[in-house]
């Protein structure tokens, strides 16, 4: 989710909505790391209970949120054009990881190929990256 | 969609980001707008016509017009 904050360099966002959305990615990156850090030794030195496990996992998602809800506050900062920009670059990255997701999940199915645990965590992030890229390249094809 | 943002911009010696702030949005949409990659929404188009002083038709045209009048 790291790469949202390159969105907002390659971006031509008003100069304040830019910085909130840095500041609230900076915020919410920091409670990421610290709760997955919590999160993974309570995991593996203390055994903790299924409900606890639950909300260790939960509580490992909440920043994640904040991360989408800084988007959310910083696409409703951009104007009609830019918006467009970031919604033909989203819906390029959904397209391009859903469906490379499902072809690997039908090579896992038919194929033998090797299946990856935990791997529906690596979805938002993918996303992240590839609209990075995408917006990038949809901005070119606009100049 | 044609437009004449670009010969309107240059009568009254405005810059692309003139025109952005007047209009609140970004240079780089002024740009797009003005090269005819993208058409503006009915909003904006109306903000245009007002910072220009002129209606929505003599600064927006169709295609076809734009060809029949070059």
């Amino acid at each position: 989710m790291g790469v949202m904050s390159d969105i907002c360099e390659t971006s031509t966002a008003p100069r304040q909505v830019a910085r909130r959305y840095r500041r609230d990615l900076i915020i919410a990156s920091l409670l990421y790391v610290g709760i997955i850090f919590v999160s993974v030794y309570v995991a593996r030195h203390f055994a903790p209970p299924r409900w606890a496990s639950i909300a260790l996992a939960l509580a490992s998602a909440a920043p994640v949120f904040l991360m989408l809800r800084a988007y959310g506050r910083f696409f409703g900062g951009l104007d009609e054009f830019q918006r467009r920009v970031q919604t033909e670059a989203l819906a390029a990255a959904v397209g391009i990881v859903g469906f490379a997701a499902l072809t690997y999940g039908f090579l896992e199915s038919f194929a033998g190929f090797p299946v990856f645990e935990g791997a529906l965590i690596w979805v938002l992030p993918a996303i992240a990256v590839v609209h990075g890229v995408a917006v990038a390249v949809v901005r070119r094809r606009y100049q | 969609m044609r437009n004449r943002l670009k010969v309107l911009r240059a009568e009254r010696d405005w810059s692309q980001a003139d025109l952005a702030e007047r209009l609140d949005v970004s240079r780089q949409s002024v740009n797009a707008i003005e090269t005819g990659k993208y058409d503006p929404s009915l909003p904006l188009a109306f903000k245009i016509a007002e910072v220009f002083g002129l209606p929505i038709e003599q600064i927006f045209l169709k295609q076809e017009a734009a060809q029949a009048a070059e």
